[in-house]
């Protein structure tokens, strides 16, 4: 990606440096040229392949369809979040600290209970509105073991500057412990 | 009047009709259209794909507007709009073929 808008960048610039290089100058090319291939056919070639990877992205991210994942409910409400983990029997749900294990895949089950929320782990996925009466899926993965800080990511009334929450992914180690109800 | 109504036909039906796709598909998740099976998919699906490409055939009547044009200039600005406005609801409807409804 980053390589593709480098290559699109120098293309212009070039292009622009060009045009003051050679002011003045006949110049052979014709206007279809420039406004109808670069001007028109270049940014919709290059939107329509921005749009697919979107689409795989964002199915990639909604779609579960992963046999042995984790499944975690988590609800927003002014001004904490609520984890429910579908995991093992009695573990309690927790306040504020979303509990996983690292490398696998896990669906969170978002809601709200008052207020549209939005979750948000920077380092770990997209946002995601939490809505009052609609469940919304989002696929995350912790790569590695650690704490990862996440925040409501829609203004959701006085008190969202410290609407904010913890990620803790375990190893499996410490999943095992956590899925026993042995809190760290 | 009337040929502002020409030359803009193309982009106003892509308008409504991404309106009324969008409109479908919260409609069918509400009433649960998606859990119906039909011909080896959901009910959803089938209507928002045939809604899509009856929206897309629609805009492509459109270009008879052309004929109807009293300019040259006319003719290109309304053929130009109408295949923006078909080939925007192509493009931009495609999703209700390949992507997740309801999820």
């Amino acid at each position: 990606m980053l390589a593709g808008a480098t290559a699109l960048s120098l293309l212009v610039f070039g292009l622009l440096l060009l045009a003051f290089l050679r002011r003045g100058r006949e110049g052979r090319t014709s206007p279809t040229v420039w406004i109808g291939g670069l001007g028109v056919a270049m940014p919709i070639a290059v939107l329509l392949a921005l749009v697919g990877y979107a689409l795989m992205l964002g199915e990639r991210i909604v779609a579960p369809g992963v046999s042995g994942t984790v499944v975690i409910d988590a609800t927003g409400r002014q001004w904490s979040w609520e984890f429910s983990h579908r995991v093992g029997d009695g573990t309690p749900a927790t306040h504020n600290e979303l509990h996983l294990p690292a490398g696998r895949p896990v669906v969170l089950r978002i809601a709200a209970v008052d207020v549209i929320h939005s979750f948000w782990v920077p380092r770990l996925a997209g946002k995601m509105d939490a809505i009052p009466g609609h469940v919304n899926l989002l696929r995350i993965e912790a790569a590695q073991p650690g704490i990862y800080e996440g925040q409501c990511a829609e203004f959701c009334g006085s008190g969202h500057s410290g609407h904010l929450f913890r990620v803790i992914a375990h190893d499996e180690a410490g999943w095992v412990a956590f899925q026993r109800g042995e809190r760290q | 009047m009337r040929l502002l109504a020409r030359i803009s036909a193309g982009l106003i039906l892509w308008a409504f009709g991404f309106s009324l796709l969008y409109a479908l598909q919260g409609t069918g998740c509400a009433y649960g259209w998606e859990d119906a099976s039909l011909f080896g998919t959901t009910m959803l699906r089938w209507i928002l794909v045939a809604t899509w490409l009856l929206l897309v055939a629609a805009c492509l009547t459109l270009l008879r507007l052309t004929r109807a044009a009293s300019s040259d200039f006319e003719r290109r600005v309304t053929l130009a709009t109408v295949l923006a406005g078909a080939g925007t609801m192509l493009i931009t409807g495609s999703p209700v073929a390949l992507t997740s409804a309801c999820a």
